[in-house]
C-alpha cells in the first residue's frame, strides 16, 4: 500500500499549514555511488510502516512520520541522509507517544543490520543471516587484529552462531542502541560496522569465558542472561572484552607518595590507565603543603595544587578521539593545609593554573570532623611532612592522634597550622558543591570501619564514582571490577522472580571473577593488587523503575523495604556464589586475616562502626536470610575480596533501558546529554499508567509545559502523583535513606546522587550530617534545581499571561491574571482594565502559621514571573480554579518596605576565626557572602534568607500529603515556593567508567575517523 | 495615587533603587547575574572534527549565522544604549539593561570565539552582513528605528516620542531578538540533534538562556509602557506595530533563503520559515494580538533540544545549567 507520497493528495492532512512538500518530481535522492534517481515515497513510507509494526494504531503512526519526513527533505539528499532524517522525525515524536521510540530504535536497527549482515526481507532470513555470518565476523576481526584471537582457538563458532537470538533487540530503546553502536560496538579501521547488537553481547560473553574448561557452553550461558538485560558488565569491559586489547577493569585507586619520582610514576600511570578506559581516583592528602620545606635543595614546596593540575591536563591529552577525556577523581584529607586551594579546583574564574576543569574532587572526611561540626568545636589543618601518619589512622587511633597535634600546635611546637571552626569548614564544603558540584563528600571512617578486606591496609580515598572502598599502597593500585544487575528484567508479572534474581547474582559473580583473569593492564601495580585480591563489585540497576511498576512512591516503607530485602538477596547470593568459587578455584591470596576469614559478613561491621564512633548509627537492622550458615561458609574460604558495589550506570543504564542506579526519575520527562547527543526521554512506566487511565493524550502537553514536573499537572489522580515524584521533588532525605537501606549489605559502597531544590544551605549541612548518621560511605554529585531555563519552544507560552504586577499592587494569583492587553486594548474582551491586574480572590489558606516573613516581597505568585517557563498559565489557572493554589505568603500588606532586598552589604562576611582568609576569587567572595545565614548550620535560627520560606507549598500544588513524610527524624524537608519551580539547574549523571569505542557519532555513518 | 511610571528623562531620577516599583525588573536583573557564564567555559575545539565532515551546506548555514549574529548582537547594544536607557526611570530597569548590555559583549564574543575557532573564511564572514542583501535588509531595519532614537531630538513626553520608543523597542526586541534570533538558533540547535557540534550546541544554550531573560524583559516593558500611557493605545498605533511584525516576518523568509539555498540534513527553508511564522504568532499574541499565520512547530524536536531539564553525564557534556551565586538564595 501507498502511504503519504508527498505528491499526490493522499498525504494526511497536516494538523495545519504545513507547507507543501516540495514536489516529489524535483527531488532526488543521491545514491551511495554518487548516482541520482527520483525520490520514491513509496519505498521509505514502506520501510517505516514496517518499523511500526504491532504498535497500536499502526497507520497513523506512520502516516505522521512519513508527513513530517516530506517537509524536511531536499533536492540531492543522500539515501544515508534519507535514513537518518525518517529516524530523527521518529525520535521527535517520542514526546507524545513511546512508541515512536520504538519505532525510531527499529529503523535504526534496520541500518545496522544492513550494512553489517547485508539486505534481507524476513524476520527468518534475518535470523539465518544472523547465524550465518557470525563465524566469519569473528575470523575477520581476529585476522584485522581487532579481536582475540582465543576466540577463533578456544570456542565452536557454530554452536555459538546458533545460540544467537536477533529478538533479543526489541528490548533494545532507541538511546540504548545509539549508546552501543556509538560506544561498544567495534568498527573496522575505516570506522565501517563490524557488529549488529547480537553480535556484540556474544563477543563480550565469549571475552568473559576464556579461562573457563567448557568456554563455549559458559559463554552461551553468560550471553543468554547478558542479552535479556537481567545484568551488564560496566563499560571498559563492554568496549574491551574479547579484543586483543582486553584492559577489562573499570577502577583504578591509587595514591601520590610525596616523592618526585613517584609523582612522574602517577602521571605515567595516570597516561595509561585512561588510555585503558579505566576510571580513576587518585589521593593527594600524602603531599606536602605550599611552602613546607624541602630538603634536597633547601627551598619550599609549591603543594599539591600544581601537580594536579598537571594531572587533569594529562586527561585531556590522553583524550579518546578528542571527545572523550579521561576520568580521575581527586581526593584529600580535609585537615590537609592546603585544602581551601582544593576546595576551589572546580571555581571557573581564578588562575587556571590552579584549577582542574576536567578532573573531579571529592573530600575524605573524619568521624572526628563530624563531631567537630556537631560541637561547633575548632578544625586545624596540618602540613603532612609534620603529621606523616595521620593519613595511615582511622576512627578512634585518628582521633586521637589528631588531638596530640592540635596540642602541640596549641604548644607552638608546630608552626605551620591553622586553626578555623570545623563548622565554618563545612560550609565552605557545602558552598562549593552547590556551585560548582564538587567536592563529593566520603566518609573515610564509615568506610574504614566497616571494611572486611582492611587486613591489607588503611583504605585512603575511594574511586572516581565513590562506590569503590579498597586498601592500596606504594605497591598496590587498588582496583575493581563492576557489573550490574537490571531489577527491571526482574519483575515479572507484578512479582519479582527470586530465582531468576538469584541466578543472576552468581552468574555475574563467576563472570566478574574470570575477569580478574582475563583482564590485562600496562601498569604493574595494578596487575598485582587485581590478581591477589580479585575484588569485584555488583551491584544492581533500576531501582526506581521497579518502585514504579509496583505502584510504590520512592520515598515510602514500601520502597525502603524493598530495596533493604532486595540487596540483602543480592548480597547473600553474590556471596554466596564467591565462597562456592572459592571451593572450585580457591581463595584469594589475602583472604587469611581478612573480616571473612573471622567469619564476617557486611552486616556485622556495622556494630564495630558504632563501637568506633560511639555514637549509634541511625539504620534499621532487620535481616531475613539464613546469614549464620553463610558466615560459617565464608570463613572457609571466599574467592573474592569484596563483592558488592553500586556503581552509577548513567550509560549502562541506558542500554538497559532502565533508571540508572538507585537513582530516582530525574524528571517524567527530560533530556539527556551524552556524548551521543541529546535524548528526550519520557517514562514510560508513567506513559502507560495514564494511558490506562484514558489520560496521557490530554496532559502530556501540560507534562511538558511544566518539565516533566507531574505535581503541577492538574487532573491527574493523587496516588499516581505520590509514585511518580521526580528528583528534585522528592525530600532528598529519601536518597539518604535508600542509601542507608542498602548500604547495610554492602561491602564497597554506593554511588549517590543528591538532588535538592533547595540552595539553602543549612539545609543541606542537615542532610548531610543525617548521611553520616545514618552510616551512609559516600554521596556523589549534586543536582541543584536551576531556577530558569530558556523559553520553551513547543509549548503554548504567553509572557503577558503571568507577568507579576509592580510591587504596591495586590499581586495577582499567578497565571490566573488576565492577560495584559498589550495591543489587545481594542479587543472588548475581557475586563477592561482600569486596574491592570485582575485579582482573583485568592484564599490563603487559613491556617497557615506560617506567617511568612517573606522575604520576596511578592512572594510565590509574582515569581511566576519567571515560571513562565514551566507552567504555562493555563495550567496554573486550572490549579488556581480548582480552588488548590493558595496564595503562598501573600504579602499581605503591600506596604511597600516589606521588601528587604538582600542588600549586599549588611550581610555579614563569614565569620572568620582564621588569620588569613586565603579565599581565591570572585567567586568566593559571593559564597562567603552566602556563607553568613548559615554560621551555625543546626540553629537556622536568625537566618535572614531562606529562600524557600515554610509556603504551604503542598496545598498549593496539590501534592499529597504523604509526599514529605518520611521516616525522618524530627526534620522537616525544605519545601519549596511554588515560584522556586521555575527552572532547572543542571544536572548530571554520571557514568561508570567507560570510554568510548568509537567516537564516531550514531548518525554519522561511519565516517570515524579518529577511531583507532 | 502616585502610579509608577516607567517612562521619563531618568537623569536626576531613578538614584534610589528601593522601594522597587517593578519587581518584574528586579527579579530579571537577580536571575541575569545567576546566568553569568564565560564563552572560554566551552572547548569549542572539541567540535572541529564534526565540522570538518560537515557538507558544505551546512557549513554555510553555520558561516551565515555566525556572520548574521556577530554584528547584530552589538547592533542590540545600541538599541539598548540609545533608546531603551536614556528614557526611563526605574532604576531596576537601568540596572537589567546594564546587565543585559554586558551579556550582547559576551555573545559577540562568543561568536567571535567560533569564527576563530573554525575554520571559516573570517573576511566574508565579517561582510556578508553588508554584502548580502536579505542580511543587510534586517540590519537597515533596525538601523532605521534606532536612528529615529538618535539623530531627531525626542520628547519622551509626547505621544510621538512614546511611540518611537516603542517602534524602537519592538525592532530590537520582539523582532530582532524574539523573532530573528530565535530561528537561527533552531537551526543552531539542529546540529547537536545529529550530535554534531556538541560545544557549539552548549554554546548556543547558553546564549538563548540569556535571550530568554532579554525578552521578557522587553515585552514585559512594552506592555507597562502601554498600559501606563493610554495615548498610546490607538487603534492606527498597533496596527501599524502589528505590520512591522508581518514586514519582518517577509525579511526573514528571503533571509532564510539565502541561509539554506537547497537543504541540510533535516532542514529546508520552507521548514525553518514555518518555524518563524510559529514564533511571530506567539510574539503578536504576547503583545496583545491575534494570531496571523496559524501554523504548527514544524520542530518537534525543540522539545529535547530546549525545552527539558536536562540531565547531564558530566564526564562527556559541559554543564550548560549550573547558576552562579550559589548558596545566596538569590534574594
Amino acid at each position: 500500500m501507498t502511504i503519504t507520497d508527498p505528491s499526490t493528495d493522499q498525504r494526511p492532512a497536516a494538523p495545519d499549514a504545513t507547507p507543501s512538500a516540495p514536489a516529489a518530481g524535483r527531488i532526488h535522492v543521491t545514491k551511495r555511488d554518487g548516482t541520482r534517481e527520483p525520490y520514491n515515497a513509496d519505498m521509505i513510507n514502506k520501510a517505516i510502516e514496517r518499523a511500526a509494526v504491532g504498535l497500536e494504531d499502526q497507520i497513523s503512526k506512520t502516516t505522521q512520520v512519513a508527513t513530517e519526513l516530506a517537509i524536511t527533505l531536499f533536492d540531492g539528499i543522500t539515501t544515508e541522509q534519507l535514513d537518518e532524517a525518517a529516524i530523527s522525525v521518529a525520535v521527535q515524536n517520542v514526546k507524545d507517544d513511546p512508541d515512536f521510540d520504538i519505532i525510531a530504535a527499529r529503523l535504526l536497527r534496520k541500518v545496522i543490520y544492513k550494512r553489517v549482515l547485508g539486505n534481507y526481507e524476513t524476520d527468518l532470513e534475518l535470523a539465518l543471516l544472523h547465524q550465518a555470518r557470525f563465524p566469519g565476523y569473528v575470523r575477520e576481526a581476529v585476522e584485522l587484529g581487532l579481536l582475540d584471537e582465543r576466540l577463533v582457538t578456544h570456542f565452536d563458532l557454530d554452536a555459538i552462531a546458533a545460540a544467537l537470538d536477533h529478538h533479543h533487540d526489541e528490548q533494545l530503546r532507541y538511546i540504548g542502541t545509539v549508546t552501543m553502536r556509538n560506544r561498544y560496538m567495534i568498527t573496522d579501521r575505516h570506522g565501517k560496522a563490524l557488529e549488529v547488537p547480537q553480535y556484540f553481547w556474544m563477543r563480550v560473553s565469549m571475552g568473559l569465558s576464556l579461562n573457563e574448561a567448557n568456554p563455549t557452553q559458559k559463554a552461551i550461558e553468560f550471553y543468554d542472561k547478558i542479552a535479556r538485560l537481567d545484568y551488564l558488565p560496566a563499560g571498559s569491559t563492554l568496549v574491551n572484552a574479547g579484543t586483543s586489547y582486553p584492559q577489562l577493569s573499570n577502577c583504578f585507586v591509587m595514591q601520590m607518595e610525596d616523592d618526585i619520582e613517584h609523582i612522574a610514576k602517577s602521571v605515567r600511570d595516570v597516561m595509561w590507565l585512561t588510555k585503558g578506559t579505566g576510571g580513576i581516583g587518585l589521593s593527594v592528602t600524602k603531599l606536602r603543603s605550599e611552602g613546607s620545606q624541602i630538603k634536597s635543595n633547601n627551598t619550599t614546596s609549591t603543594g599539591p595544587i600544581p601537580f594536579m593540575h598537571t594531572i587533569d591536563s594529562t586527561l585531556r591529552a590522553v583524550s579518546r578521539g578528542g571527545k572523550k577525556f579521561g576520568a580521575l577523581c581527586f581526593y584529600m584529607e580535609n585537615w590537609h593545609l592546603d585544602f581551601p586551594q582544593f576546595l576551589d579546583l572546580r571555581q571557573n574564574s581564578g588562575d587556571p593554573y590552579r584549577r582542574t576543569r576536567t578532573a573531579n574532587t571529592a573530600v575524605w572526611i573524619s568521624d572526628e570532623f563530624m563531631k567537630r561540626v556537631a560541637d561547633d568545636a575548632d578544625w586545624y589543618l596540618f602540613d603532612p611532612a609534620d603529621t606523616p601518619d595521620l593519613v595511615e589512622l582511622v576512627g578512634r587511633a585518628f582521633s586521637e592522634r589528631y588531638a596530640h597535634y592540635v596540642a602541640q600546635a596549641e604548644a607552638g611546637r608546630l608552626t605551620r597550622f591553622r586553626r578555623i571552626k570545623a563548622r565554618e569548614q563545612y560550609t565552605q564544603i557545602l558552598i562549593t558543591l552547590q556551585s560548582t558540584s564538587h567536592p563529593w563528600l566520603t566518609w573515610k571512617d564509615t568506610i574504614n570501619s566497616r571494611a572486611l578486606n582492611n587486613n591489607t591496609g588503611t583504605i585512603h580515598l575511594s574511586n572516581l564514582c565513590t562506590e569503590i572502598t579498597l586498601p592500596q599502597d606504594r605497591e598496590n593500585i587498588a582496583v575493581c571490577n563492576l557489573a550490574s544487575i537490571n531489577l527491571s528484567t526482574h519483575l515479572v508479572d507484578g512479582e519479582i522472580d527470586w530465582d531468576r534474581l538469584k541466578a543472576s547474582a552468581q552468574l555475574a559473580v563467576r563472570q566478574l571473577d574470570n575477569l580478574v583473569d582475563i583482564t590485562l593492564s600496562s601498569v604493574a601495580e595494578s596487575e598485582h593488587a587485581n590478581n591477589a585480591n580479585r575484588a569485584i563489585g555488583l551491584g544492581v540497576m533500576g531501582f526506581t523503575d521497579l518502585t514504579e511498576r509496583l505502584g510504590f512512591a520512592y520515598e515510602s516503607e514500601e520502597s525502603y523495604e524493598l530495596i533493604d530485602r532486595i540487596v540483602e538477596f543480592v548480597s547473600y547470593h553474590a556471596i554466596d556464589a564467591s565462597a562456592d568459587l572459592a571451593r572450585e578455584r580457591g581463595s584469594y591470596d589475602n583472604f587469611e586475616g581478612s573480616g571473612w576469614s573471622q567469619g564476617m559478613v557486611p552486616i556485622d561491621t556495622i556494630a564495630r562502626l558504632e563501637a568506633d564512633r560511639g555514637i549509634p548509627v541511625a539504620v534499621d537492622r532487620t535481616t531475613r536470610l539464613d546469614w549464620d550458615a553463610l558466615r560459617a561458609k565464608v570463613k572457609g574460604g571466599i574467592r573474592n575480596a569484596t563483592l558488592m558495589a553500586i556503581a552509577p550506570t548513567a550509560s549502562i543504564g541506558l542500554v538497559a533501558g532502565t533508571t540508572p542506579g538507585l537513582d530516582p526519575q530525574f524528571s517524567q520527562i527530560f533530556s539527556r546529554a551524552t556524548s551521543s547527543g541529546k535524548f528526550l526521554e519520557v517514562n514510560r512506566n508513567l506513559v502507560h499508567d495514564l494511558q490506562q487511565l484514558g489520560l496521557w493524550e490530554q496532559v502530556r502537553d501540560d507534562l511538558l509545559a511544566a518539565q516533566g514536573d507531574l505535581s503541577q499537572v492538574p487532573g491527574v489522580p493523587e496516588h499516581i502523583k505520590a509514585i511518580y515524584q521526580t528528583s528534585f521533588q522528592l525530600s532528598p532525605y529519601a536518597f539518604i535513606e535508600v542509601a542507608a537501606r542498602a548500604q547495610k549489605w554492602i561491602d564497597q559502597a554506593i554511588s549517590r546522587n543528591i538532588y535538592l531544590q533547595t540552595r539553602d544551605v543549612s539545609e543541606m549541612a542537615k542532610l548531610y550530617s543525617a548521611a553520616w548518621e545514618r552510616g551512609v560511605k559516600t554521596t556523589y554529585y549534586l543536582h541543584v534545581k536551576p531556577r530558569h531555563t530558556a523559553e520553551q519552544s513547543t509549548v503554548r507560552v504567553n509572557k503577558s499571561e503571568n507577568r507579576p504586577a509592580p510591587t504596591g499592587q495586590a499581586p495577582a494569583a499567578a497565571g490566573s491574571s488576565a492577560p495584559r492587553r498589550g495591543f489587545g486594548f481594542g479587543k472588548s474582551s475581557g475586563s477592561p482594565a482600569a486596574a491592570p491586574v485582575a485579582v482573583v480572590p485568592v484564599q490563603t489558606p487559613a491556617a497557615e502559621p506560617v506567617a511568612p516573613q517573606v522575604v520576596e516581597p511578592v512572594a510565590a505568585p509574582a515569581r511566576s514571573g519567571f515560571s513562565i517557563v514551566t507552567a504555562p498559565a493555563a495550567v496554573l489557572a486550572e490549579v488556581a480554579a480548582s480552588g488548590r493554589r493558595a496564595a503562598p505568603a501573600a504579602p499581605a500588606a503591600p506596604a511597600a518596605p516589606v521588601q528587604e532586598a538582600p542588600a549586599p552589604a549588611p550581610a555579614p562576611e563569614a565569620p572568620s576565626a582564621v588569620a588569613e582568609p586565603v579565599r581565591a576569587p570572585a567567586a568566593w567572595v559571593r559564597a562567603t557572602t552566602a556563607t553568613s545565614p548559615v554560621a551555625a548550620p543546626p540553629a537556622p535560627v536568625a537566618q535572614p534568607a531562606p529562600a524557600t520560606p515554610s509556603v504551604p507549598a503542598q496545598e498549593t500544588t496539590g501534592a499529597p500529603q504523604e509526599t514529605y513524610s518520611a521516616p525522618q527524624d524530627a526534620y522537616s524537608p525544605p519545601q519549596d515556593a511554588f515560584g522556586e519551580i521555575v527552572s532547572d539547574f543542571a544536572s548530571e549523571d554520571l557514568d561508570v567508567v567507560d570510554g568510548v569505542a568509537c567516537p564516531i557519532d550514531p548518525m554519522e555513518r561511519l565516517q570515524c575517523e579518529s577511531c583507532q | 495615587m502616585n502610579a509608577p511610571q516607567m517612562l521619563g528623562t531618568g537623569i536626576s531620577e531613578g538614584l534610589l533603587l528601593k522601594p522597587v516599583r517593578y519587581q518584574w525588573a528586579m527579579d530579571l536583573y537577580d536571575q541575569a547575574v545567576a546566568n553569568t557564564w564565560f564563552p572560554n567555559e566551552i572547548q569549542l575545539g572539541e567540535d572541529l572534527a564534526d565540522f570538518k565532515k560537515m557538507t558544505e551546506e551546512e557549513k554555510h548555514a553555520v558561516t551565515f549565522l555566525m556572520s548574521y549574529f556577530n554584528p547584530n548582537e552589538l547592533l542590540v547594544n545600541k538599541a539598548l544604549a540609545f533608546g531603551v536607557y536614556p528614557y526611563i526611570n526605574a532604576p531596576e530597569a537601568h540596572l537589567y539593561l546594564a546587565k543585559q548590555m554586558w551579556e550582547e559583549a559576551n555573545h559577540c564574543m562568543s561568536f567571535e570565539y567560533v569564527l576563530e575557532t573554525f575554520p571559516i573564511d573570517r573576511e566574508q564572514a565579517y561582510g556578508s552582513h553588508v554584502n548580502v542583501p536579505s542580511m543587510a535588509a534586517k540590519e537597515e531595519f533596525q538601523v532605521h528605528y534606532i536612528r529615529r532614537m538618535t539623530e531627531q531630538t525626542l520628547d519622551i513626553t509626547t505621544t510621538e516620542g512614546k511611540q518611537d520608543f516603542v517602534r524602537n523597542l519592538v525592532a530590537y526586541n520582539v523582532i530582532l531578538e524574539g523573532i530573528w534570533f530565535y530561528s537561527g538558533f533552531m537551526v543552531a540547535l539542529s546540529f547537536r540533534q545529529r550530535n554534531l557540534l556538541r560545544n557549539f550546541g552548549s554554546l548556543m544554550d547558553w546564549v538563548i538562556r540569556d535571550e530568554s531573560l532579554h525578552l521578557k524583559f522587553g515585552i514585559n516593558l512594552i506592555l507597562t509602557v502601554l498600559e501606563e500611557n493610554e495615548d498610546l493605545q490607538t487603534a492606527e498605533f498597533a496596527e501599524e506595530i502589528r505590520q512591522m511584525i508581518l514586514d519582518a516576518v517577509e525579511m526573514e523568509e528571503q533571509y532564510n533563503r539565502d541561509l539554506l539555498p537547497t537543504g541540510i540534513l533535516g532542514l529546508n527553508a520552507d521548514y525553518v520559515n514555518q518555524y518563524v511564522k510559529y514564533l511571530a504568532d506567539r510574539r503578536l499574541e504576547e503583545l496583545g494580538f491575534e494570531p496571523h499565520y496559524k501554523v504548527s512547530n514544524p520542530a518537534k524536536w525543540m522539545a529535547t533540544a530546549n525545552d527539558t531539564l536536562q540531565l547531564v553525564n558530566f564526564f562527556e557534556a559541559t554543564n550548560t545549567s549550573y547558576e552562579v551565586n550559589s548558596g545566596a538564595g538569590s534574594r
